[in-house]
């Protein structure tokens, strides 16, 4: 088998809370293949968003190692990681918050072909932002226009652009198609698709959204307080949930049709606990309906059970 | 109908709104009608800008004054004339006999009064039987028990409290006074889903218990799958289609354009689908509709007619749809 495309290993991610450690990421082992779709799945607070952020280098882990193409990208210096970001890129979650109001469409996407040098001058700079605008469905007129002129669908186009301007290899999509209209939602997802067939990208894909997930995703990583607790290919993972967790998130998604009513949502108690010094051993442990003390006993390892599919809980120890 | 028998508990009648700003006419809501019997829970559906939330605020005449303005139409509830109403008449119905659920519960809790106190408040305004202040206290600590809260916590600020039972706490305000009707404005958006799944099960179970007739406004068809009897999609601030639940996700094929779009649009988990059906285009500038069926620029079976004329609504039993193809 190849070397996986981008690969973490034992990575953590600590915040300081006065004298306590907040474990938003806490020791998390993902692979993604070149030219595949990585979905990472989980509630707010699950550290869903801080992994992408630690992976791309924006937040520095405290431990653990990101290898993207073989090199630790965790042990690279300024200049090395500005290199680095002609390969990785993000889009952002919120198409309203994350352009600069006062540029341009023209202005954001082009920015960072300016930043990382890759144009001569600005005649090649507008006919590059321009096919660009093409590539991901925006009409040249809107050019010249502000982000505030432009509805959500547009903006997160424009935000897909600007992460494409610099020929990534590698984008983190957190959550982006979250804060957009389910019809234009699908829009956004067919065109992620499409360029990820055309241009051979791979994709972190986070979402909180299941069927989203199932969606883009070739494989599939559940997360819960900082935790990988289930992986696996996504089909995979929706005929044959075993975490526990797993399977509440599945038995409450409510699918759009008459069998949602006669079917009987599974509901688990409580609310996601402090990830603030958390306590030993499984942390969906105070919330599962098949929780027993070995449970709280020791900390847990995500375990291969099946080809390809991996979990982390006592009942499949 | 055996709908028609009964009297409804609230009727709106060709409603129309608009919003007017310096430079344009919004045209939010372009003649409406809807009808709730008691103990029905109707699902209004629709995407940002159909004008879900402009519905619930003219039936609570809470529209922003000095822009908004309800053109016309009527809106009897329980034979009350609500247009008609004075401010303070009004106020007697509003929080009382139809209470409703802000979209967001984050921002719509008072934060330096404790919670106790904000359901305390609705109460003694509404105190028409004469309750002693220590019956409603009483009352206060019950309505909590009732939406899962320990009434310890009638002490604790908003900012005490997780999403999900900040959630509860608006949920205990607008049922403080056992309203007759619920208006519950994307009562789960800002939810995740395990949480989610507890509310609304919560919400199910108050209705039951309470007898109330609910209006849930939703952009989510899997929540109008799960709670709701009725359904009105609004598109362009006209309701598409209306019927009940069998007419919607029973095997009948009769479906609006825009409706079909919806439904194709989401992801499913049972199909391998490659690629999704999105609806092409955008929803029109409520400042500027195009002329006959407004769904026209977007929809995949349009035909001549429909750039001219309006569709009529179309009635086959309960299920009605504004589309030529139906005429």
């Amino acid at each position: 088998m190849s070397d996986p495309f981008v690969q973490t290993i034992g990575l953590k991610k600590y915040f300081d809370v006065g004298h306590n450690k907040l474990h938003a990421v806490d020791d998390v082992n993902l692979s993604i293949d070149r030219g595949r779709t990585l979905g990472v799945v989980g509630e707010s607070g699950c550290g869903k968003t801080t992994l992408g952020r630690t992976i791309l280098g924006l937040v520095p882990a405290t431990s653990g190692q990101v290898l993207f193409e073989g090199r630790d990208i965790t042990q690279f210096n300024g200049r090395q990681m500005k290199g680095l970001r002609k390969e990785i890129q993000i889009i952002f979650q919120d198409p309203y918050s994350s352009l600069n109001p006062r540029h341009s469409v023209g202005q954001i996407i082009g920015e960072p072909m300016l930043v990382n040098g890759l144009v001569r001058n600005p005649r090649e700079r507008q006919e590059r932002v321009l096919a660009l605008m093409r590539t991901v469905g925006l009409a040249e007129r809107l050019y010249d226009s502000y982000p505030h002129e432009l509805d959500g669908g547009r903006r997160q186009r424009i935000g897909v652009a600007r992460a494409l301007s610099v020929n990534p290899k590698f984008i983190v999509c957190d959550e982006p198609v979250s804060a957009l209209d389910v019809s234009i939602q699908a829009q956004i997802l067919n065109l992620l698709m499409d360029l990820q067939d055309q241009l051979g990208l791979t994709y972190l894909f986070i979402t909180h959204a299941l069927s989203v997930a199932k969606h883009i995703s070739d494989e599939i990583a559940v997360m819960y307080l900082g935790q990988c607790v289930e992986r696996a290919p996504s089909r995979e993972l929706f005929r044959n949930p075993l975490h526990p967790y797993t399977r509440a998130l599945l038995s409450a998604i409510l699918i759009p049709s008459a069998r949602t009513r006669a079917v009987k949502t599974e509901i688990i108690k409580g609310e996601l606990t402090s990830p603030i010094n958390p306590k030993p051993g499984c942390r969906f442990a105070s919330r599962c309906p098949l929780a027993k003390d070995i449970c709280t006993a020791n900390d847990l390892a995500l375990r291969q059970v099946e080809p390809d599919h991996f979990v982390q809980c006592t009942l499949y120890a | 109908m055996a709908d028609m028998t009964e009297k409804p508990l609230l009727e709106i009648r060709g409603l129309e709104v608009i919003y007017t700003s310096r430079r344009a006419i919004v045209h939010a809501l372009n003649g409406i009608n809807l009808r709730l019997n008691r103990k029905e829970v109707l699902g209004l559906v629709g995407e940002t800008g159909a004008g879900k939330t402009t519905t619930a605020f003219s039936v609570l005449r809470l529209l922003p004054e000095r822009t908004g303005r309800i053109k016309a139409g009527e809106i009897v509830f329980d034979g009350l004339p609500l247009l008609k109403l004075s401010e303070a008449e009004m106020r007697a119905v509003r929080g009382a006999r139809i209470s409703m659920i802000f979209q967001d519960p984050m921002t719509s809790l008072n934060p330096v009064i404790t919670v106790g106190d904000q359901i305390l408040e609705a109460l003694q305004l509404h105190n028409v039987a004469g309750k002693s202040p220590a019956e409603l206290r009483e009352r206060v600590d019950e309505i909590l028990t009732l939406v899962g809260i320990n009434p310890e916590r009638k002490r604790n600020y908003p900012h005490e409290f997780s999403g999900g039972m900040k959630q509860r706490v608006v949920i205990a305000i607008a049922l403080a006074c056992q309203p007759e009707l619920l208006i519950a404005d994307e009562p789960t958006t800002a939810l995740d889903v395990t949480i989610q799944a507890q509310v609304i099960a919560m919400m199910e179970e108050l209705k039951q218990k309470l007898d109330m007739a609910m209006i849930i406004i939703t952009h989510d068809l899997g929540i109008v799958a799960k709670t709701c009897d009725k359904i009105a999609v609004l598109y362009a601030g006209e309701i598409v289609e209306y019927g009940t639940f069998a007419d919607f996700f029973g095997q009948s094929e009769r479906r609006h354009p825009y409706t079909q779009g919806l439904f194709e649009s989401i992801p499913s988990i049972y199909d391998e689908a490659e690629r999704l059906k999105p609806i092409e285009g955008l929803m029109p500038d409520p400042t500027d509709l195009p002329a006959g069926c407004k769904f026209h620029p977007r929809c995949p079976r349009v035909m001549d007619v429909c750039k001219a004329r309006c569709p009529d609504d179309c009635e086959s039993g309960t299920h009605i749809i504004k589309c030529h193809l139906f005429a």
